[in-house]
């Protein structure tokens, strides 16, 4: 197996962890994690592509290993977590790579394909999108009624999102054979969301969620003037973003490949190899400069 | 990737958690943990072997995701924890199997392989010692000190995180290869109330792994199992003499030192799991007609 290497870099006067493996010369693809996990959810993925590929994948702040300032002390938006994911990317030397983004990957990724268009070589969301389509509403009213309206009642309802039982059922919803997901993905998520005032930071990240939906026009139209290749290879099983966010990427990218597996929101924990196997494909198809 | 099935089975009452992978008709391998880990420390090993063994394993009680009862509703010895193992054999129903033992594994595998020598078709060692040579003098300036009996209410164990991360960390080269989710994890599962008893109750009684040394010798002499050790030379706890003391009771016993720590398969996977294959391949597939010699 390609070794991985597990490092961290100051960025701003925080430490952002990151695994990075596969050679640096070769085409580099940035995986972007989301809510609540971390790096983590691309252990396996990233042993599968390092013979091709230069992977790189940052704990966003405020999740995994990466530091977790106060929100005290930390303005947590995507705008800011885009900023540190940015400055990574430029002190690792990387200004043109694929990027995989899934669930709050995916707004990072678009603000900074928005912010250098012409980094980007292609696109691989899992369960990120960039459409009002296929949100689903038993979950996203939770969310909407706290960003709406912030009291003790709307922030009851999205502690819920904060529970091991929520983080559970995000792992195992949409699963057919549950003995396929490690229980160390929600226990691990779980122990780093309870640590002391990452409540707090996970908060801020739901309110500031409000600024994506505003930004989709911007990012389809980005879409439609780049056609950058994107492939969306999705869980259909995901209550949280249901198919129909992977289908509307084809209104603005015609050429956009749309696959839709077997699943749940972390797809892949439990079919990492069919990911894989597309991804390979996929990339294998761009024109690498 | 080879699928991976994390699974629990009720043991006398406990919770078991255990990975398994691999067909169920070739050969049973058996993957005991050491500590303050868990079956995570072979989360990439088991990939790399389960296309040829029927690889099973669990997690002890107190570890991982196993059922962690209070030192007070269960009597933690090594006895003890190899009964469930044993149980959770039965439930998987493998009656012969080899093993990979590493550090506290080790002491659960001579359980088994002294109430049951047939059983065990061979034994990979990996800082598991069966002898007294090799315990490093700066970790174990004495290990007949922790041996000072139980149950002092007093009786504290302080999870220290540095020391959590320096097992993982001592003897590699370049520790960015190491996942510090290894010792977050630990530490995290340590912290957990009541576990810190649970570790030290352990630690009190591995005097009686000391002990038994001679009995496994014995067993290492009339068996003659085939035997690799495979040993990170370099690591803080058992060093490289308590590998070569094998050969002492097991001429053939294979003895193979890699650059690595306590930890090996956390920088050193590939070529560890090169090394079990071929060595497996050799003492089972030969030994054993009826299992499959084919690939």
């Amino acid at each position: 197996m390609a070794a991985v290497h597990y490092r961290f870099a100051e960025i701003d006067g925080h430490n952002l962890f990151y695994r990075e493996a596969g050679a640096s010369d070769a085409p580099t693809l940035v995986l972007l994690h989301g809510f609540p996990t971390s790096s983590y959810m691309f252990r396996n993925l990233i042993g599968l592509l390092a013979d091709n590929y230069h992977l790189i994948a940052p704990d966003h702040l405020g999740f995994g290993l990466s530091s977790a300032p106060s929100n005290d002390d930390f303005d947590y938006t995507f705008d800011a977590l885009t900023d540190l994911t940015a400055k990574l990317l430029e002190k690792l030397g990387v200004d043109s790579y694929a990027m995989y983004v899934q669930d709050y990957g995916a707004p990072i990724g678009w603000r900074l394909a928005l912010r250098s268009p012409d980094t980007v070589t292609a696109i691989i969301s899992q369960n990120g999108n960039a459409y009002d389509e296929g949100f689903v509403d038993s979950f996203w009213k939770i969310v909407r009624a706290y960003q709406a309206e912030q009291n003790d009642e709307t922030e009851a309802g999205i502690r819920f999102a904060l529970s091991k039982d929520a983080t559970k059922w995000q792992y195992l919803t949409g699963v057919d054979d549950e003995t396929l997901v490690n229980p160390e993905s929600w226990e691990h998520d779980y122990a780093l969301l309870s640590r002391p005032g990452n409540d707090q930071i996970q908060l801020a990240l739901f309110r500031d969620y409000a600024t994506n939906s505003p930004m989709y026009p911007a990012v389809q139209e980005y879409f439609r003037n780049s056609q950058v290749p994107l492939l969306a290879v999705w869980a259909k099983g995901d209550e949280i973003f249901g198919p129909a966010g992977a289908e509307a990427f084809t209104r603005d990218l015609p050429g956009a490949e749309i696959r839709l597996l077997p699943g749940g929101h972390f797809l892949l924990e439990s079919a990492v190899d069919e990911v894989a196997a597309l991804i390979r494909e996929f990339l294998g198809r761009i024109p690498t400069s | 990737m080879t699928t991976i099935h994390y699974r629990t089975a009720d043991i006398d009452g406990q919770s078991v958690f255990y990975r398994e992978a691999g067909s169920v008709d070739r050969p049973d391998l058996l993957l005991l943990h050491g500590f303050p880990s868990s079956s995570f420390m072979f989360r990439n090993l088991i990939p790399r072997l389960a296309d040829d063994y029927h690889v099973v394993a669990p997690d002890l009680l107190g570890f991982g995701f196993s059922s962690a009862p209070s030192i007070h509703d269960f009597d933690y010895t090594f006895p003890a924890l190899a009964r469930i193992v044993r149980g959770l054999l039965r439930h998987t129903g493998i009656t012969r199997h080899a093993m990979y033992v590493h550090d506290i594994g080790a002491p659960v595998g001579w359980q088994l392989a002294l109430s049951n020598p047939q059983s065990i078709t061979a034994i990979v060692s990996q800082s598991g010692n069966a002898y007294v040579e090799g315990f490093v003098n700066s970790d174990w300036a004495d290990p007949h000190a922790y041996d000072k009996g139980v149950d002092s209410e007093s009786d504290t164990y302080d999870v220290d995180f540095d020391a959590i991360r320096q097992q993982y960390l001592a003897g590699v080269a370049d520790p960015s290869v190491v996942d510090p989710d290894t010792w977050w994890r630990d530490y995290t599962l340590m912290s957990r109330p009541g576990n810190d008893l649970i570790q030290l109750r352990l630690l009190r009684v591995y005097g009686d792994n000391i002990r038994l040394y001679p009995a496994v010798q014995q067993y290492f002499r009339e068996s003659q199992v085939p035997l690799l050790a495979v040993w990170g030379k370099d690591g803080p706890i058992f060093g490289p003499e308590g590998a070569h003391a094998f050969t002492r009771d097991l001429p053939g016993a294979q003895v193979e030192l890699l650059p690595g720590g306590h930890f090996l398969l956390e920088s050193a996977v590939d070529e560890v799991a090169t090394i079990t294959r071929d060595f497996l391949k050799r003492v089972i597939h030969q030994n054993s007609p009826t299992n499959h010699t084919t690939r």
